[in-house]
Protein backbone atom coordinates (compact mmCIF):
# COMPACT_ATOMS: atom_id res chain seq x y z
CA UNK A 1 0.00 0.00 0.00
CA UNK A 2 1.12 3.46 -0.94
CA UNK A 3 0.68 6.97 0.35
CA UNK A 4 -1.49 8.78 -2.04
CA UNK A 5 0.05 12.16 -3.38
CA UNK A 6 -1.17 13.82 -6.17
CA UNK A 7 2.72 13.90 -7.53
CA UNK A 8 2.82 11.57 -9.84
CA UNK A 9 6.29 8.61 -10.00
CA UNK A 10 7.67 9.86 -12.85
CA UNK A 11 7.90 13.25 -11.30
CA UNK A 12 9.19 11.77 -8.25
CA UNK A 13 11.88 10.14 -10.33
CA UNK A 14 12.77 12.96 -12.59
CA UNK A 15 13.38 14.76 -9.01
CA UNK A 16 15.58 12.56 -8.01
CA UNK A 17 17.82 12.92 -10.97
CA UNK A 18 17.86 16.95 -11.01
CA UNK A 19 18.38 17.02 -6.95
CA UNK A 20 21.52 14.90 -7.72
CA UNK A 21 22.61 17.29 -10.49
CA UNK A 22 22.23 20.16 -8.31
CA UNK A 23 23.87 18.54 -5.41
CA UNK A 24 26.64 18.01 -7.69
CA UNK A 25 27.44 21.55 -9.05
CA UNK A 26 25.74 23.62 -6.48
CA UNK A 27 26.41 21.00 -3.05
CA UNK A 28 22.52 22.03 -2.06
CA UNK A 29 20.25 19.13 -0.75
CA UNK A 30 16.75 19.37 -2.13
CA UNK A 31 13.51 17.86 -1.03
CA UNK A 32 10.42 17.55 -2.85
CA UNK A 33 7.03 18.54 -0.78
CA UNK A 34 3.52 18.41 -1.77
CA UNK A 35 1.49 21.70 -0.13
CA UNK A 36 -1.61 21.62 1.26
CA UNK A 37 -2.34 25.12 2.80
CA UNK A 38 0.14 25.68 5.48
CA UNK A 39 1.47 22.09 5.45
CA UNK A 40 4.62 20.36 4.07
CA UNK A 41 4.26 17.18 3.29
CA UNK A 42 7.73 15.47 2.46
CA UNK A 43 7.38 13.29 -0.77
CA UNK A 44 10.92 12.56 -1.47
CA UNK A 45 14.39 13.18 -1.71
CA UNK A 46 17.01 14.76 1.23
CA UNK A 47 17.04 13.86 4.87
CA UNK A 48 19.76 14.39 6.72
CA UNK A 49 19.30 12.12 9.80
CA UNK A 50 22.22 13.14 11.97
CA UNK A 51 22.30 16.64 12.29
CA UNK A 52 20.15 19.76 12.11
CA UNK A 53 20.41 21.73 8.91
CA UNK A 54 19.94 26.00 8.79
CA UNK A 55 16.30 26.13 8.09
CA UNK A 56 15.46 25.48 4.43
CA UNK A 57 14.87 28.43 1.69
CA UNK A 58 11.29 27.32 0.69
CA UNK A 59 10.28 27.40 -3.24
CA UNK A 60 6.89 27.06 -4.24
CA UNK A 61 6.56 25.42 -7.74
CA UNK A 62 2.91 25.51 -7.86
CA UNK A 63 0.13 25.48 -5.73
CA UNK A 64 0.84 22.04 -5.15
CA UNK A 65 4.26 21.01 -5.16
CA UNK A 66 6.73 22.95 -3.44
CA UNK A 67 11.06 21.90 -2.98
CA UNK A 68 13.03 23.26 0.35
CA UNK A 69 16.33 23.70 -0.22
CA UNK A 70 18.74 22.89 2.40
CA UNK A 71 22.65 23.96 2.84
CA UNK A 72 22.01 28.07 2.10
CA UNK A 73 24.67 30.08 0.82
CA UNK A 74 22.96 29.91 -2.10
CA UNK A 75 22.75 32.95 -4.15
CA UNK A 76 19.28 34.39 -5.79
CA UNK A 77 20.85 33.73 -9.61
CA UNK A 78 21.27 30.10 -8.18
CA UNK A 79 18.02 29.74 -6.78
CA UNK A 80 16.28 31.05 -10.01
CA UNK A 81 18.60 28.62 -11.73
CA UNK A 82 17.11 25.65 -9.50
CA UNK A 83 13.82 27.15 -9.88
CA UNK A 84 13.63 27.07 -14.08
CA UNK A 85 15.16 23.81 -13.59
CA UNK A 86 12.42 22.24 -11.30
CA UNK A 87 9.63 23.95 -13.00
CA UNK A 88 10.44 22.18 -15.99
CA UNK A 89 9.76 18.70 -14.18
CA UNK A 90 6.10 19.91 -13.12
CA UNK A 91 5.70 21.11 -16.72
CA UNK B 1 -32.00 13.16 20.30
CA UNK B 2 -34.10 12.27 17.28
CA UNK B 3 -32.11 10.16 14.21
CA UNK B 4 -35.11 9.26 12.28
CA UNK B 5 -35.27 12.09 9.91
CA UNK B 6 -35.02 10.92 6.22
CA UNK B 7 -31.52 12.87 5.47
CA UNK B 8 -29.98 11.62 9.12
CA UNK B 9 -31.09 8.27 8.51
CA UNK B 10 -29.94 8.31 4.98
CA UNK B 11 -26.34 9.74 5.69
CA UNK B 12 -25.90 7.33 8.27
CA UNK B 13 -27.00 4.20 5.65
CA UNK B 14 -24.45 5.58 3.34
CA UNK B 15 -21.31 6.24 5.98
CA UNK B 16 -19.60 3.03 5.68
CA UNK B 17 -17.65 2.31 2.61
CA UNK B 18 -17.29 -1.47 2.96
CA UNK B 19 -14.80 -1.79 -0.42
CA UNK B 20 -12.40 0.42 1.79
CA UNK B 21 -12.54 -2.12 4.18
CA UNK B 22 -12.21 -4.98 2.35
CA UNK B 23 -9.54 -3.77 0.19
CA UNK B 24 -6.96 -3.85 3.76
CA UNK B 25 -8.32 -7.29 5.17
CA UNK B 26 -5.72 -10.07 4.92
CA UNK B 27 -8.01 -13.69 4.03
CA UNK B 28 -11.15 -11.80 5.22
CA UNK B 29 -9.45 -10.84 8.39
CA UNK B 30 -8.24 -7.72 10.53
CA UNK B 31 -4.90 -7.39 11.58
CA UNK B 32 -5.97 -7.42 15.79
CA UNK B 33 -6.41 -11.43 16.55
CA UNK B 34 -7.40 -11.33 19.68
CA UNK B 35 -6.10 -14.66 21.15
CA UNK B 36 -2.81 -14.47 19.25
CA UNK B 37 -2.72 -11.29 22.23
CA UNK B 38 -3.89 -13.06 24.89
CA UNK B 39 -2.05 -16.27 24.61
CA UNK B 40 1.54 -13.85 24.10
CA UNK B 41 0.76 -12.05 27.12
CA UNK B 42 0.24 -15.71 29.11
CA UNK B 43 3.11 -17.45 27.79
CA UNK B 44 5.70 -14.02 28.76
CA UNK B 45 5.18 -14.24 31.95
CA UNK B 46 8.23 -14.49 34.82
CA UNK B 47 10.50 -11.66 33.44
CA UNK B 48 14.20 -12.51 34.34
CA UNK B 49 16.82 -9.52 34.94
CA UNK B 50 18.93 -10.28 31.85
CA UNK B 51 15.61 -10.48 29.55
CA UNK B 52 13.96 -7.03 30.68
CA UNK B 53 18.18 -5.67 30.32
CA UNK B 54 18.05 -6.85 26.79
CA UNK B 55 14.79 -5.58 25.60
CA UNK B 56 15.76 -2.06 27.74
CA UNK B 57 18.64 -2.13 25.43
CA UNK B 58 16.61 -2.29 22.19
CA UNK B 59 14.38 0.21 23.11
CA UNK B 60 17.28 2.82 24.24
CA UNK B 61 18.64 2.00 20.66
CA UNK B 62 15.50 4.09 19.28
CA UNK B 63 13.90 0.69 18.19
CA UNK B 64 10.51 -0.68 17.70
CA UNK B 65 9.54 -3.78 20.51
CA UNK B 66 8.41 -6.75 19.29
CA UNK B 67 5.15 -8.11 20.95
CA UNK B 68 6.56 -10.64 22.65
CA UNK B 69 8.79 -8.26 24.26
CA UNK B 70 6.08 -5.77 24.81
CA UNK B 71 3.96 -8.73 27.06
CA UNK B 72 7.25 -9.76 28.69
CA UNK B 73 7.42 -5.86 30.17
CA UNK B 74 3.73 -5.49 30.32
CA UNK B 75 4.34 -8.58 33.13
CA UNK B 76 6.95 -7.34 34.50
CA UNK B 77 6.44 -6.71 38.74
CA UNK B 78 9.79 -6.54 40.44
CA UNK B 79 9.83 -3.20 41.90
CA UNK B 80 13.52 -2.82 40.72
CA UNK B 81 13.19 -4.22 36.91
CA UNK B 82 9.96 -1.33 37.18
CA UNK B 83 12.26 0.89 38.22
CA UNK B 84 15.03 0.42 35.71
CA UNK B 85 12.31 0.67 32.89
CA UNK B 86 11.36 3.78 34.10
CA UNK B 87 14.59 5.29 33.99
CA UNK B 88 14.83 3.95 30.51
CA UNK B 89 11.83 5.46 29.49
CA UNK B 90 12.84 9.23 30.49
CA UNK B 91 15.56 8.32 28.89
CA UNK B 92 14.42 7.57 25.47
CA UNK B 93 11.98 10.51 25.49
CA UNK B 94 15.32 12.69 26.32
CA UNK B 95 16.91 11.11 23.30
CA UNK B 96 13.77 11.68 20.85
CA UNK B 97 12.15 15.01 22.02
CA UNK B 98 14.61 16.12 24.61
CA UNK B 99 13.46 17.87 27.99
CA UNK B 100 10.84 20.07 25.61
CA UNK B 101 7.21 19.15 26.57
CA UNK B 102 4.56 20.12 24.07
CA UNK B 103 1.26 22.09 24.81
CA UNK B 104 -2.49 22.04 22.98
CA UNK B 105 -5.73 22.71 23.87
CA UNK B 106 -8.46 20.67 22.79
CA UNK B 107 -11.75 22.57 21.10
CA UNK B 108 -14.75 21.09 21.21
CA UNK B 109 -17.49 21.88 18.11
CA UNK B 110 -20.25 20.31 18.60
CA UNK B 111 -22.12 17.24 20.93
CA UNK B 112 -24.32 16.28 18.84
CA UNK B 113 -24.03 12.33 17.79
CA UNK B 114 -25.64 9.66 15.54
CA UNK B 115 -23.77 6.88 17.86
CA UNK B 116 -24.96 5.49 20.87
CA UNK B 117 -22.21 4.52 23.26
CA UNK B 118 -22.04 3.04 26.70
CA UNK B 119 -19.12 5.44 27.80
CA UNK B 120 -19.86 8.59 26.33
CA UNK B 121 -22.12 11.72 27.60
CA UNK B 122 -22.38 12.62 24.10
CA UNK B 123 -24.24 9.32 22.82
CA UNK B 124 -27.47 10.06 21.31
CA UNK B 125 -29.56 8.79 23.77
CA UNK B 126 -28.41 10.80 26.47
CA UNK B 127 -31.34 12.72 27.01
CA UNK B 128 -29.68 15.47 29.63
CA UNK B 129 -26.92 16.41 27.33
CA UNK B 130 -27.61 20.04 26.10
CA UNK B 131 -27.18 19.76 22.22
CA UNK B 132 -25.05 22.36 20.22
CA UNK B 133 -22.75 22.93 16.98
CA UNK B 134 -20.93 26.03 16.47
CA UNK B 135 -21.39 28.14 14.41
CA UNK B 136 -18.56 29.26 11.96
CA UNK B 137 -18.67 32.91 14.06
CA UNK B 138 -18.79 31.05 17.48
CA UNK B 139 -15.27 28.94 16.25
CA UNK B 140 -13.45 31.94 15.43
CA UNK B 141 -14.38 33.45 19.10
CA UNK B 142 -13.31 30.22 21.01
CA UNK B 143 -10.09 31.10 18.78
CA UNK B 144 -9.58 34.30 19.58
CA UNK B 145 -9.91 33.11 23.08
CA UNK B 146 -7.04 30.62 22.68
CA UNK B 147 -4.68 32.22 20.47
CA UNK B 148 -5.25 35.70 21.86
CA UNK B 149 -5.90 35.37 25.38
CA UNK B 150 -4.34 31.79 26.71
CA UNK B 151 -1.59 31.33 23.83
CA UNK B 152 -2.13 28.39 22.04
CA UNK B 153 -0.47 27.47 19.34
CA UNK B 154 -2.09 24.29 18.36
CA UNK B 155 -5.14 22.44 19.01
CA UNK B 156 -6.92 19.25 18.74
CA UNK B 157 -10.37 19.50 17.37
CA UNK B 158 -13.22 17.95 18.27
CA UNK B 159 -16.15 16.81 16.46
CA UNK B 160 -19.32 14.18 17.07
CA UNK B 161 -20.54 12.28 14.13
CA UNK B 162 -23.30 13.54 12.94
CA UNK B 163 -24.42 14.72 8.76
CA UNK B 164 -24.15 18.45 10.17
CA UNK B 165 -20.73 17.89 11.53
CA UNK B 166 -19.30 16.04 8.73
CA UNK B 167 -16.36 16.60 6.38
CA UNK B 168 -17.03 20.03 4.97
CA UNK B 169 -17.97 21.30 8.24
CA UNK B 170 -15.14 20.08 9.73
CA UNK B 171 -12.76 21.08 7.08
CA UNK B 172 -14.67 25.53 7.05
CA UNK B 173 -13.85 24.86 10.70
CA UNK B 174 -10.25 24.47 9.97
CA UNK B 175 -10.31 27.58 7.85
CA UNK B 176 -11.92 29.97 10.45
CA UNK B 177 -9.48 28.77 13.08
CA UNK B 178 -6.15 29.47 10.63
CA UNK B 179 -7.53 32.92 9.53
CA UNK B 180 -7.22 33.94 13.16
CA UNK B 181 -4.62 36.48 14.46
CA UNK B 182 -5.33 38.20 17.07
CA UNK B 183 -2.96 41.94 18.50
CA UNK B 184 -0.82 40.56 21.99
CA UNK B 185 1.34 42.03 24.08
CA UNK B 186 4.41 42.17 21.99
CA UNK B 187 3.11 40.35 18.94
CA UNK B 188 0.19 39.03 17.43
CA UNK B 189 -1.29 35.48 18.76
CA UNK B 190 -2.54 32.59 16.00
CA UNK B 191 -3.24 28.77 15.79
CA UNK B 192 -0.77 27.19 13.57
CA UNK B 193 -1.36 23.45 13.43
CA UNK B 194 -4.78 22.32 14.19
CA UNK B 195 -4.85 18.71 15.11
CA UNK B 196 -8.75 17.02 13.87
CA UNK B 197 -10.06 13.79 16.46
CA UNK B 198 -13.18 12.68 14.12
CA UNK B 199 -14.74 9.95 13.48
CA UNK B 200 -13.35 7.49 10.92
CA UNK B 201 -14.00 8.76 7.58
CA UNK B 202 -13.80 7.84 3.63
CA UNK B 203 -10.33 7.96 1.65
CA UNK B 204 -12.06 10.79 -0.42
CA UNK B 205 -13.46 13.20 3.03
CA UNK B 206 -9.99 12.36 4.28
CA UNK B 207 -8.61 13.71 0.92
CA UNK B 208 -10.44 16.65 1.00
CA UNK B 209 -9.32 17.83 4.28
CA UNK B 210 -5.84 16.85 4.01
CA UNK B 211 -6.12 19.94 1.31
CA UNK B 212 -7.16 22.63 4.09
CA UNK B 213 -3.74 21.46 5.92
CA UNK B 214 -4.47 19.57 9.24
CA UNK B 215 -2.01 18.38 11.39
CA UNK B 216 -2.17 14.92 13.23
CA UNK B 217 -5.52 13.07 12.77
CA UNK B 218 -6.92 10.95 15.21
CA UNK B 219 -9.73 8.39 16.02
CA UNK B 220 -9.35 6.21 18.72
CA UNK B 221 -10.24 2.69 18.32
CA UNK B 222 -11.67 2.91 22.42
CA UNK B 223 -11.21 -1.02 22.63
CA UNK B 224 -9.50 -3.44 20.19
CA UNK B 225 -11.09 -6.58 22.04
CA UNK B 226 -13.59 -7.43 19.52
CA UNK B 227 -16.21 -8.79 21.71
CA UNK B 228 -16.03 -5.71 24.28
CA UNK B 229 -16.42 -3.52 21.30
CA UNK B 230 -19.29 -5.07 20.17
CA UNK B 231 -21.05 -4.98 23.81
CA UNK B 232 -20.20 -1.47 24.11
CA UNK B 233 -20.75 0.14 20.42
CA UNK B 234 -24.77 -1.07 19.41
CA UNK B 235 -24.60 -2.90 16.04
CA UNK B 236 -27.13 -0.34 14.35
CA UNK B 237 -24.69 2.30 14.40
CA UNK B 238 -21.88 3.50 12.94
CA UNK B 239 -19.52 3.31 15.21
CA UNK B 240 -20.63 -0.62 15.84
CA UNK B 241 -18.26 -1.23 12.97
CA UNK B 242 -15.21 -2.37 14.46
CA UNK B 243 -13.27 -2.86 11.00
CA UNK B 244 -14.62 0.44 9.49
CA UNK B 245 -13.16 2.10 12.53
CA UNK B 246 -10.27 0.31 12.73
CA UNK B 247 -8.99 0.68 9.16
CA UNK B 248 -9.83 4.58 9.50
CA UNK B 249 -5.87 4.89 9.95
CA UNK B 250 -4.91 2.99 6.52
CA UNK B 251 -7.82 5.24 4.67
CA UNK B 252 -6.10 8.29 6.35
CA UNK B 253 -2.64 7.22 4.93
CA UNK B 254 -3.73 6.32 1.57
CA UNK B 255 -5.64 10.08 1.18
CA UNK B 256 -2.11 11.50 1.91
CA UNK B 257 -2.79 12.59 5.81
CA UNK B 258 0.98 10.72 6.99
CA UNK B 259 0.37 12.00 10.84
CA UNK B 260 -2.38 9.92 12.49
CA UNK B 261 -2.81 9.80 16.10
CA UNK B 262 -3.94 6.29 17.73
CA UNK B 263 -5.32 5.64 20.86
CA UNK B 264 -7.78 3.55 23.11
CA UNK B 265 -10.18 4.38 26.14
CA UNK B 266 -8.56 2.42 29.35
CA UNK B 267 -11.47 0.88 31.29
CA UNK B 268 -12.95 -1.01 28.58
CA UNK B 269 -11.30 -3.81 28.75
CA UNK B 270 -7.81 -5.44 30.08
CA UNK B 271 -5.19 -2.64 29.80
CA UNK B 272 -2.42 -5.06 28.95
CA UNK B 273 -4.56 -6.33 26.43
CA UNK B 274 -5.20 -2.86 25.10
CA UNK B 275 -1.56 -1.83 25.01
CA UNK B 276 -0.38 -4.85 23.07
CA UNK B 277 -3.16 -4.10 20.80
CA UNK B 278 -1.79 -0.47 19.83
CA UNK B 279 1.52 -1.73 19.66
CA UNK B 280 -0.26 -4.07 16.68
CA UNK B 281 -1.66 -1.13 15.14
CA UNK B 282 1.69 1.18 15.23
CA UNK B 283 3.24 -2.60 13.64
CA UNK B 284 0.84 -2.38 11.24
CA UNK B 285 0.87 0.97 10.07
CA UNK B 286 4.20 0.17 9.64
CA UNK B 287 4.44 -2.38 7.74
CA UNK B 288 1.49 -1.21 5.37
CA UNK B 289 2.96 2.17 4.91
CA UNK B 290 6.33 2.61 6.38
CA UNK B 291 5.10 5.04 8.84
CA UNK B 292 4.17 4.65 12.33
CA UNK B 293 1.68 6.69 14.43
CA UNK B 294 2.52 10.13 14.91
CA UNK B 295 1.11 9.98 18.74
CA UNK B 296 -0.44 7.58 21.00
CA UNK B 297 -3.15 8.69 23.36
CA UNK B 298 -4.26 6.57 26.14
CA UNK B 299 -7.02 8.04 28.27
CA UNK B 300 -9.03 6.46 31.13
CA UNK B 301 -12.55 6.15 31.63
CA UNK B 302 -13.83 8.90 33.65
CA UNK B 303 -17.48 10.01 34.88
CA UNK B 304 -19.59 11.56 32.84
CA UNK B 305 -23.15 12.66 33.30
CA UNK B 306 -26.01 10.61 33.08
CA UNK B 307 -23.86 8.07 31.87
CA UNK B 308 -23.97 4.57 34.62
CA UNK B 309 -21.48 2.58 32.46
CA UNK B 310 -18.35 4.48 33.54
CA UNK B 311 -18.48 4.22 37.36
CA UNK B 312 -19.47 0.85 36.98
CA UNK B 313 -16.62 -0.86 34.56
CA UNK B 314 -15.07 -4.04 36.13
CA UNK B 315 -12.09 -2.67 33.95
CA UNK B 316 -10.90 0.57 35.37
CA UNK B 317 -7.11 0.87 35.54
CA UNK B 318 -5.42 1.73 38.76
CA UNK B 319 -2.82 4.47 39.19
CA UNK B 320 0.17 2.14 38.99
CA UNK B 321 -0.99 -0.08 36.11
CA UNK B 322 -1.44 3.81 34.27
CA UNK B 323 1.72 4.48 35.10
CA UNK B 324 3.63 1.13 34.08
CA UNK B 325 1.52 1.04 30.92
CA UNK B 326 2.95 4.61 29.80
CA UNK B 327 6.08 3.35 30.24
CA UNK B 328 5.90 0.29 28.59
CA UNK B 329 4.36 2.14 25.85
CA UNK B 330 7.55 4.23 26.15
CA UNK B 331 9.83 1.39 25.30
CA UNK B 332 7.78 -0.18 22.68
CA UNK B 333 7.52 2.43 20.33
CA UNK B 334 10.51 5.28 21.55
CA UNK B 335 9.81 7.42 18.35
CA UNK B 336 5.98 8.17 18.76
CA UNK B 337 4.71 10.72 20.54
CA UNK B 338 2.54 10.57 23.84
CA UNK B 339 -0.27 12.03 25.14
CA UNK B 340 -1.72 12.45 28.44
CA UNK B 341 -4.53 14.69 28.96
CA UNK B 342 -6.49 16.97 31.49
CA UNK B 343 -8.22 14.26 32.18
CA UNK B 344 -6.07 13.06 34.46
CA UNK B 345 -5.37 14.81 38.22
CA UNK B 346 -2.17 17.14 38.44
CA UNK B 347 -0.49 14.40 40.27
CA UNK B 348 -1.02 11.57 37.38
CA UNK B 349 0.26 14.18 35.05
CA UNK B 350 3.57 14.98 36.54
CA UNK B 351 3.84 11.98 37.28
CA UNK B 352 3.75 10.56 33.66
CA UNK B 353 5.54 13.43 32.56
CA UNK B 354 9.30 11.31 34.00
CA UNK B 355 8.00 8.27 32.09
CA UNK B 356 8.17 9.71 28.68
CA UNK B 357 5.28 11.95 27.70
CA UNK B 358 5.65 14.26 25.53
CA UNK B 359 2.38 16.37 25.05
CA UNK B 360 -0.40 17.73 27.08
CA UNK B 361 -2.96 20.00 27.34
CA UNK B 362 -3.76 22.38 29.68
CA UNK B 363 -6.20 25.77 30.19
CA UNK B 364 -8.54 22.74 29.29
CA UNK B 365 -12.24 23.28 28.44
CA UNK B 366 -14.48 20.57 26.92
CA UNK B 367 -17.65 22.22 26.92
CA UNK B 368 -19.07 23.23 23.62
CA UNK B 369 -18.05 27.29 23.54
CA UNK B 370 -16.85 27.44 26.97
CA UNK B 371 -13.59 28.87 26.05
CA UNK B 372 -15.60 32.12 24.77
CA UNK B 373 -17.56 32.05 27.41
CA UNK B 374 -14.95 32.18 30.24
CA UNK B 375 -17.04 29.64 32.39
CA UNK B 376 -14.77 27.77 34.63
CA UNK B 377 -17.53 25.58 36.22
CA UNK B 378 -17.51 22.17 34.56
CA UNK B 379 -21.29 21.47 33.02
CA UNK B 380 -21.61 18.24 32.84
CA UNK B 381 -24.45 18.27 30.14
CA UNK B 382 -22.22 20.17 27.89
CA UNK B 383 -19.11 18.21 28.38
CA UNK B 384 -18.45 14.24 26.96
CA UNK B 385 -16.56 13.41 30.50
CA UNK B 386 -15.27 15.68 33.98
CA UNK B 387 -11.53 16.90 33.81
CA UNK B 388 -9.31 15.77 36.34
CA UNK B 389 -6.79 19.03 36.31
CA UNK B 390 -8.76 22.18 35.11
CA UNK B 391 -5.23 24.18 36.03
CA UNK B 392 -4.74 27.29 33.70
CA UNK B 393 -1.63 27.06 30.59
CA UNK B 394 -0.06 29.69 32.71
CA UNK B 395 0.08 27.80 36.10
CA UNK B 396 0.84 24.32 34.15
CA UNK B 397 4.19 26.08 32.35
CA UNK B 398 4.89 27.34 35.89
CA UNK B 399 5.33 23.93 37.28
CA UNK B 400 6.93 22.59 34.42
CA UNK B 401 9.92 25.43 34.34
CA UNK B 402 10.19 24.32 38.28
CA UNK B 403 10.61 20.57 36.97
CA UNK B 404 13.36 21.68 34.32
CA UNK B 405 10.90 21.01 31.15
CA UNK B 406 10.67 24.00 28.43
CA UNK B 407 6.93 24.15 27.09
CA UNK B 408 7.51 24.00 23.60
CA UNK B 409 4.66 25.61 21.09
CA UNK B 410 6.84 24.11 18.44
CA UNK B 411 4.50 23.50 15.03
CA UNK B 412 7.06 23.99 12.31
CA UNK B 413 7.62 20.31 11.35
CA UNK B 414 4.75 19.82 9.08
CA UNK B 415 5.46 22.78 7.55
CA UNK B 416 9.05 22.54 6.57
CA UNK B 417 8.59 18.75 5.34
CA UNK B 418 9.17 16.98 8.56
CA UNK B 419 6.19 14.81 8.50
CA UNK B 420 5.27 11.12 7.54
CA UNK B 421 8.12 9.14 6.53
CA UNK B 422 10.89 12.26 7.27
CA UNK B 423 10.04 12.83 10.51
CA UNK B 424 10.23 9.15 11.47
CA UNK B 425 14.01 9.16 10.38
CA UNK B 426 14.78 12.41 12.86
CA UNK B 427 12.99 10.92 15.50
CA UNK B 428 14.35 7.48 15.23
CA UNK B 429 18.29 9.41 15.06
CA UNK B 430 17.56 11.53 17.70
CA UNK B 431 17.81 14.70 14.88
CA UNK B 432 13.73 15.73 15.43
CA UNK B 433 14.97 16.39 19.30
CA UNK B 434 17.91 18.83 18.22
CA UNK B 435 15.13 20.56 16.04
CA UNK B 436 12.70 20.70 19.18
CA UNK B 437 14.72 21.95 21.51
CA UNK B 438 15.87 24.89 19.28
CA UNK B 439 12.01 25.88 18.32
CA UNK B 440 10.63 25.14 21.99
CA UNK B 441 12.99 27.97 23.04
CA UNK B 442 11.82 30.36 19.90
CA UNK B 443 8.38 29.35 20.67
CA UNK B 444 8.46 29.72 24.54
CA UNK B 445 10.71 33.00 24.28
CA UNK B 446 7.05 33.99 22.29
CA UNK B 447 5.10 32.92 24.93
CA UNK B 448 7.14 34.18 27.89
CA UNK B 449 6.70 37.90 26.41
CA UNK B 450 2.90 37.43 25.24
CA UNK B 451 1.23 35.76 27.53
CA UNK B 452 3.52 34.77 31.13
CA UNK B 453 2.15 36.10 34.66
CA UNK B 454 5.29 37.63 36.24
CA UNK B 455 6.14 34.38 38.40
CA UNK B 456 5.96 32.42 35.29
CA UNK B 457 8.04 34.62 33.69
CA UNK B 458 10.46 34.86 36.10
CA UNK B 459 10.36 30.98 36.29
CA UNK B 460 10.43 30.56 32.42
CA UNK B 461 13.72 32.76 32.43
CA UNK B 462 16.09 30.70 33.88
CA UNK B 463 14.82 27.26 31.50
CA UNK B 464 15.70 29.51 28.90
CA UNK B 465 19.19 30.76 29.87
CA UNK B 466 19.90 27.45 30.30
CA UNK B 467 18.78 25.83 27.26
CA UNK B 468 20.87 29.07 25.44
CA UNK B 469 23.69 27.50 27.05
CA UNK B 470 23.44 24.17 26.07
CA UNK B 471 22.11 24.92 22.16
CA UNK B 472 25.31 26.89 22.16
CA UNK B 473 27.20 23.88 23.28
CA UNK B 474 25.60 21.04 21.27
CA UNK B 475 24.82 22.87 18.27
CA UNK B 476 27.79 25.53 17.94
CA UNK B 477 27.05 25.57 13.52
CA UNK B 478 23.22 26.57 13.95
CA UNK B 479 23.46 28.95 16.96
CA UNK B 480 24.41 32.18 15.37
CA UNK B 481 21.46 31.67 13.38
CA UNK B 482 19.43 30.13 16.23
CA UNK B 483 20.20 33.12 17.97
CA UNK B 484 19.50 35.98 15.47
CA UNK B 485 16.27 34.46 15.52
CA UNK B 486 15.56 34.54 19.01
CA UNK B 487 16.48 38.37 18.97
CA UNK B 488 14.23 39.44 16.06
CA UNK B 489 11.47 37.37 18.29
CA UNK B 490 12.59 39.32 21.21
CA UNK B 491 11.89 42.53 19.15
CA UNK B 492 8.27 41.75 18.35
CA UNK B 493 8.81 39.01 15.27
CA UNK B 494 6.70 35.83 15.60
CA UNK B 495 6.69 32.53 13.94
CA UNK B 496 10.33 32.30 13.17
CA UNK B 497 11.81 28.67 12.97
CA UNK B 498 14.13 25.91 12.00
Amino acid sequence: MEKETSISKDIIIVFNQKAQEIKDKYSLNLQLVEIFGSRWSYVAGYIDKNRVNLPPVKLKLTDKIGVLIYNGNQTSLVLEKIQSTLLEIVR
Amino acid sequence: MELNNTDTAGWIKNRIKQDEIDKYLKNGKDFINDDLIEATIKSNTKPDKKMVEDIISKSLAINALSLDETAYLLNVEDAELLSMMQEAALIIKKKVYDNRIVTFAPLYMSNICVNNCQYCGFRYSNQEADRRVLTQQEVRMETEVLAGEIGHKRLIVVYGEHPNTDYEYIADTLKTIYSVKVPTKNGFGQIRRANVNAAPMSIEALRYLHKVGIGTYQAFQETYHHKTYEAVHPKNTIKGNYKWRLYCMHRAMEAGVDDVGLGALFGLYDWKFEVMALIAHAHELETAFGIGPHTISFPRLEPAENTPFTKNSKYMVSNNDFLKLITVIRLAVPYTGMIITARESREMRTKSLKLGITQTDASTKIGIGAYAAHTDDQQGNKQQFYLGDTRSLDEVIREFAELGYITSFCTAGYRCGRTGKCIMDLLRTGAEGKYCKLNAVLTYREWLDDFASEKTKEAGERVIEKEILEVKNTMPKVYNQFMEYYKRIKGGERDIYF
